[in-house]
């Protein structure tokens, strides 16, 4: 079993808690964005990677490492961008 | 109570959350895959790269059992962070597995599994296209 971390070093690493709920609640809104209009935008972009912040498509690219180095470029925070493949091929998901 | 989505078209189930890797500064928000087949939380490599994660860091190891077979992958003290509908952060502390990198896995997204589950109560009610999870414990509250 896993020592837990000391409730001081949580606080460091979360930082700003009400920072934090405003990304994570922008994360969501991309988040609900890509699953209520997923039928739109594989349409859109059909295997693509895609990158969502708040709540919209901010960049695609053909590649992964193409889609990160134009994240870098547009300035999108890193951390708080929801990264997708549009996998158009219909293939099921079995984990 | 934590609120996930269903996807459009495949109906796969996603619930966000915030993953920290002290060690190696990495923070990162995610949209998990709800998996309740799946015994251990699991970063897959489209996240891990996503997240500017250094692979060459990585040391501990471990051997699981998936579709693919027997594989391994690295074991990272992480931190797991689920933000409530009230506001409420639900941290927990863990230790997770990351998938190495491999083409033929990139598009696969990361996974909760039981280790994060079995703390909750989910309601899982794709016609009624509700997914919640009431939290019974957490190993911090913030």
């Amino acid at each position: 079993m896993q020592k837990p971390f000391a409730k001081e070093f949580i606080h460091e690493q979360v930082g700003d808690l009400t920072e934090l709920v405003r990304e994570m609640k922008d994360f969501d809104m991309s988040l609900e964005t890509l699953c209520s209009n997923y039928g739109q935008i594989l349409k859109e972009y059909p295997n693509q990677w895609v990158a969502i912040h708040q709540g919209e498509v901010k960049a695609s690219a053909e590649t992964h490492e193409l889609l990160m180095a134009e994240v870098e470029q547009k300035g999108l925070p890193r951390h708080n961008v929801l990264i997708r493949f549009l996998d158009k091929t219909g293939r099921k998901l079995i984990v | 109570m934590l609120q996930g989505w269903y996807e459009e078209v495949t109906g796969r189930p996603y619930l966000k959350g915030r993953l920290f890797l002290p060690r190696l500064q990495v923070r990162q928000d995610l949209d998990f895959i709800v998996d309740t087949g799946a015994d251990s939380t699991v970063l897959m490599p489209g996240d891990g790269l996503s997240a500017g994660l250094d692979y060459s860091m990585l040391r501990g190891t471990t051997t699981s059992l998936g579709l693919g077979g027997a594989s391994e992958s690295f074991v990272e003290p992480a931190l797991l962070a689920f933000l409530e509908v009230e506001r409420s952060l639900c941290v927990y502390s863990m230790q997770l597995e990351i998938c190495r990198p491999s083409s033929e896995i990139m598009h696969v997204p990361s996974l909760l599994g039981r280790d994060i589950l079995g703390r909750w109560l989910m309601v899982f009610d794709p016609s009624n296209r509700e997914l919640t999870f009431t939290v019974h414990s957490a190993d911090y509250t913030l």
